[in-house]
């Protein structure tokens, strides 16, 4: 334990700005040492070896070699397992001054430190569009963001992250005209730009001629079909995921339908539309009985669209962290969320799945986070039992590989005194 | 020992004549304490002090024994003399004086002496670059009087926010365009809304920065690193959880204004000290009174005591009281501590300064006095 003090002084040390060109940094070296790594994409390794250099992961496995320097932190009879991300939540930073979410964001709200003492490494976070326009609104900014309490730096990965077309299922058929129109013509912009670079391979275009440009908002309609930026429609109802899936069926963008509950009744038209989905699994909704058609929510919901190749994350009733609320049901318990869909018949490495690189997929930064892999960012847990029995309790989570989190130094649950 | 102090008190100065305080406490902050000790002050400056020290050939020897001789107080982050502070966002107007807002007339003028500050920074209100704040002592009744600096230094406003942060951005921009345009021949005329920067820039003046919370720091600083080159002095104004950014400004010796009451950590019943967690982390700390009503200055000094009762250093809070606030306004070579050659800005207590039962006898300012306590 004296090595995990040792880190987490490393951790505190605040950046220190060089006057002249620095000479080339020796790179640090941390292990986790000893413990059952979950990889999540690449399967377990029991009794495991991470091997940490400055803010990535570098070596995984079981015979992995250690430089000479680095610090070793035993976890023997632990699991670690990569930090869980949020694929939406409020709170954890996010500001309310309009303009870009990283110019407004708080690395010192306490609400980060509880979901690190949570195992949430990242968050899709939406800021407020000034006074009158709460997040959800059109004027609000998002983006995919660290849990580096106490440091800007790194802190916001992705801005903006994701684009919401709520008033495609909820707005007016005119709002609804505008959506398709602006994705007609990005898909004509698209199909411009690739005549463009035809004709430019072949020598064929006209003296002085500029690349094609789209206007705003078409420009931001381009992101969505490129896949560039993530679209995410709420789509509850078996109405509403078939209204979102005309749309995704006719412009075969990056889509992802939120807060499905009904889900279930349409498994095969999710799988071919290759739409995402982010579930609650535990949320309740009574069968409308005047209709004759399958209808309300099931606990089998999970279960269900795995088996039709659907991919989706899972998400607590409530999107928040902090010291109010109703236990059990915000993100400080986002694993009891997928335990909740392995009652309803989900295996367990797709409900893991579900809070890490499904997630990070769904947040368009599965390329850095999500899973244990050589060369992505050194976001870690360490547990104390399975993710998914209620009595585990998180005991270090890194961030960046700089321990953000020890159980058995602060937060609430410091007092816990655990039996072997 | 009060009766014996009123009857010293009887015979003290009224102008430029040469003065002697003998047997004296002398708390000069910049310094060991001194029992027994020997104040000189001629034409409105410290001459000597020291302990026997010999009172100079035609000087008006006064015994003060059973008084305690302090720096005047510094009130860094006043609104004394001002209406409520005109709320702004992202505006910039540099050349605005807080002087233009000046009303002289205001009657928390002659009681504010009362209360042992000596030195006022007035703040202007307003956006991101609010104006220039001025300097001011509670001298004789008329503006010219009471001004001491009307150009003392550069208000910044910072918010967490991508407006404001551009607008500073902008500001700075100018002001190092500015500063490259001077080095020039022919210099171009100075323009009256990047001269306030360009001074600023140049380490002439200090910027203060209003953070309301520890995120406003972090993104100050962000804002900040393409400017580095500069060695200015920025004075953190600090409120809400800017101590959670202690490090970040202790790493750079940052001098930070804060009250001096504690209060409760977010989600606890934990005490938390800003003055100390501030000083912890190696910035220096000035204070500030909650106000500049009678009442708010009058319960400073007790308030700074509570600072030190919950952890911060004796030393760093007299300091925070007088000497660091005088460095806040760039005046930490004219007022803020006793030293020979400084202007004679001083209390005289009857007990420590911290003590709780300790009353203000009077306050010299320029070696006036401008306040007898009865």
């Amino acid at each position: 334990m004296s090595f995990l003090l040792a880190v987490l002084v490393l951790a505190q040390e605040p950046p220190k700005k060089e006057e002249t060109a620095p000479p080339p940094k020796k790179p640090a070296y941390a292990a986790l040492v000893g413990g059952d790594v979950h990889t999540v994409t690449r399967g377990v390794h029991r009794g495991g070896t991470v091997l940490l250099r400055d803010s990535k992961i570098h070596r995984v496995g079981t015979a992995v070699e250690l430089p000479e320097g680095t610090v070793r932190i035993d976890v023997s009879g632990k699991r670690v397992l990569p930090g869980f991300v949020a694929v939406s939540a409020r709170g954890l930073g996010a500001g309310t001054a309009a303009g870009k979410l990283a110019d407004s964001i708080d690395p010192f709200q306490e609400s980060i430190k509880v979901a690190l003492a949570a195992g949430i490494t990242s968050a899709h976070l939406e800021a407020g569009g000034g006074a009158f326009f709460g997040p959800g609104s059109a004027a609000a900014s998002n983006a995919v963001v660290k849990m580096t309490y106490g440091s800007l730096d790194g802190m916001v990965i992705l801005e903006p992250a994701s684009v919401s077309l709520a008033s495609w299922v909820n707005g007016s058929s005119s709002e609804r005209y505008d959506i398709r129109e602006n994705f007609r013509k990005a898909r004509d912009f698209i199909e411009a730009e690739r005549d463009f670079e035809r004709r430019r391979a072949d020598n064929r275009l006209k003296p002085n001629e500029a690349p094609p440009k789209a206007p705003a908002p078409v420009d931001r309609y381009v992101r969505q079909i490129k896949g560039e930026v993530v679209t995410r429609i709420p789509a509850a109802g078996t109405e509403q995921i078939r209204k979102a899936l005309e749309l995704v069926g006719e412009f075969r963008f990056k889509a992802v339908l939120t807060g499905v509950v009904e889900g279930w009744t349409l498994p095969d038209e999710l799988g071919l539309a290759r739409a995402y989905c982010v579930l609650t699994p535990r949320a309740k909704l009574h069968a409308d009985r005047s209709s004759n058609r399958p209808s309300g929510s099931s606990i089998e919901q999970a279960a269900i669209l795995r088996k039709a190749g659907v991919k989706f994350a899972i998400l607590p009733p409530s999107p928040t962290a902090g010291t109010g609320g109703i236990a059990g049901r915000d993100l400080g318990y986002l694993p009891m969320e997928a335990a909740f869909a392995i009652k309803g018949g989900l295996d367990p490495q797709t409900a893991l799945e579900a809070i890490t690189i499904t997630a990070a997929e769904i947040c368009g930064v599965d390329a850095r986070l999500g899973s244990i892999e050589e060369g992505k960012d050194a976001d870690l847990v360490v547990l104390d039992g399975d993710p998914f029995d209620f009595r585990t309790l998180v005991d270090l989570t890194f961030v960046d590989g700089k321990l953000m989190y020890d159980r058995s130094k602060a937060g609430s649950f410091r007092h816990l005194k655990r039996e072997k | 020992m009060r009766l014996l102090a009123l009857a010293v008190l009887a015979c003290l100065p009224s102008g430029e004549e040469e003065t002697a305080l003998t047997n004296v406490r002398i708390i000069p902050v910049a310094s060991g304490e001194i029992e027994g000790g020997t104040l000189v002050v001629r034409g409105g400056k410290i001459a000597a002090v020291g302990k026997g020290i010999r009172p100079p050939a035609g000087a008006r020897v006064v015994d003060g024994t059973g008084l305690t001789v302090f720096p005047g107080l510094v009130h860094p982050a006043s609104r004394l003399g001002l209406g409520e502070a005109p709320a702004g966002l992202s505006g910039v107007t540099p050349q605005n004086l807080v002087y233009d807002e000046l009303n002289p007339s205001l009657e928390a003028f002659a009681r504010a002496r009362g209360t042992g500050v000596t030195l006022f920074g007035v703040q202007p209100g307003g956006g991101a670059v609010a104006g220039q704040g001025l300097a001011l002592k509670p001298g004789p009744d008329t503006r010219e009087g009471l001004v001491a600096d009307r150009t003392a230094f550069l208000r910044l406003s910072m918010q967490s926010s991508t407006a404001v942060k551009e607008a500073l951005r902008q500001a700075f921009e100018g002001g190092r365009k500015a500063l490259e345009a001077e080095k020039k021949t022919p210099a171009p005329k100075p323009d009256d809304r990047n001269l306030p920067l360009v001074r600023f820039l140049k380490g002439e003046i200090p910027g203060h920065v209003s953070i309301a919370g520890a995120a406003d720091a972090a993104h100050f600083l962000q804002v900040w690193e393409r400017f580095e080159e500069f060695k200015v002095r920025i004075v953190f104004l600090a409120s809400g959880d800017s101590y959670k950014a202690a490090e970040l400004l202790g790493a750079r010796k940052a001098l930070v204004v804060v009250r001096p009451d504690p209060a409760f950590a977010p989600f606890t019943r934990d005490r938390v000290n800003p003055a100390a967690e501030f000083a912890r982390a190696g910035c220096v700390v000035a204070f500030a009174p909650g106000g500049d009503t009678p009442e708010a200055l009058e319960t400073h000094l007790f308030l700074a005591s509570q600072a030190v009762k919950h952890g911060l250093g004796r030393g760093a809070a007299l300091r925070a009281l007088t000497l660091s606030g005088a460095e806040a306004l760039g005046w930490e070579k004219r007022s803020g501590s006793i030293e020979a050659g400084k202007d004679a800005d001083l209390l005289l207590l009857d007990g420590d300064p911290l003590g709780a039962s300790t009353r203000v006898r009077a306050v010299w300012v320029d070696g006036r006095e401008v306040y007898r306590g009865d």
